[in-house]
């Protein structure tokens, strides 16, 4: 379960109701994922906004991606 | 009676107790979705309408208070009091809800509920958490 506060994200990891600070640049992330954005369109948003290199956006977005999967805060998509 | 009525009250708040202990222990141990959901109580979802605190209930969330703003254990105490309002009111079909607010650089969570159209705890300037994120990445 998650909410934005200012420019940062909390979740609350259930498993262990433990809280979890998502920064600026995750919240953005976040945000996206939220409306159903694609790993392309996450990785475009890193691009456009940080001016990373899409290898490294890619790079970021995956372990981004995975980090919320090992704690199991992404729910299987439909 | 008034033998009986102190006793009533000694019986009572033991109940409390024990039931602070056993939450105590299923937060330690369980998922809280999990947990919430054996005390009888839902992370969402609308509550049950139509069916009002009795004097009873009142008296019992009053006795869960006094003796949550005791509790020396964990770190969240309005969440084990939370937790053991939820059982005592489950057939209410109480609704647990959990949130957070930025206090300065710290981020504070807190819980409360809804049960039977009232909301049971404070939730002045806490932010509700929603769901989780569905990966459609």
């Amino acid at each position: 379960m998650w909410e934005a506060l200012d420019d940062e994200v909390v979740v609350l990891d259930l498993r262990n109701s433990q809280y979890i600070r998502i920064n600026h640049t995750g919240a953005r992330l976040w945000g996206l994922l939220e409306r159903g954005a694609s790993t392309r369109v996450l990785a475009d948003s890193l691009i456009e906004e940080f001016g990373v290199s899409r290898e490294g956006a890619r790079a970021d977005v995956g372990s981004f991606l995975t980090s919320l999967r090992r704690s199991g805060l992404l729910e299987p998509g439909g | 009676m008034r033998g009986a009525g102190r006793v009533r009250l000694a019986v009572s708040a033991l109940t409390t107790l024990s039931r602070f202990v056993v939450v105590e222990l299923l937060v330690r141990v369980v998922e809280l979705e999990r947990a919430a959901r054996v005390l009888g109580a839902s992370l969402d979802g609308p509550e049950l309408a139509g069916r009002q605190l009795t004097a009873e209930d009142r008296r019992a969330v009053r006795r869960a208070q006094a003796l949550g703003r005791r509790w020396p254990l964990g770190r969240g105490p309005c969440l084990r009091e939370t937790l053991v309002i939820a059982w005592m009111l489950r057939r209410h079909g109480p609704v647990l809800r959990l949130g957070v607010r930025r206090d300065g650089d710290a981020v504070t969570a807190h819980a409360w509920l809804d049960v039977a159209g009232q909301r049971i705890g404070d939730a002045h300037d806490y932010r509700e958490l929603h769901r989780a994120v569905r990966d459609t990445s």
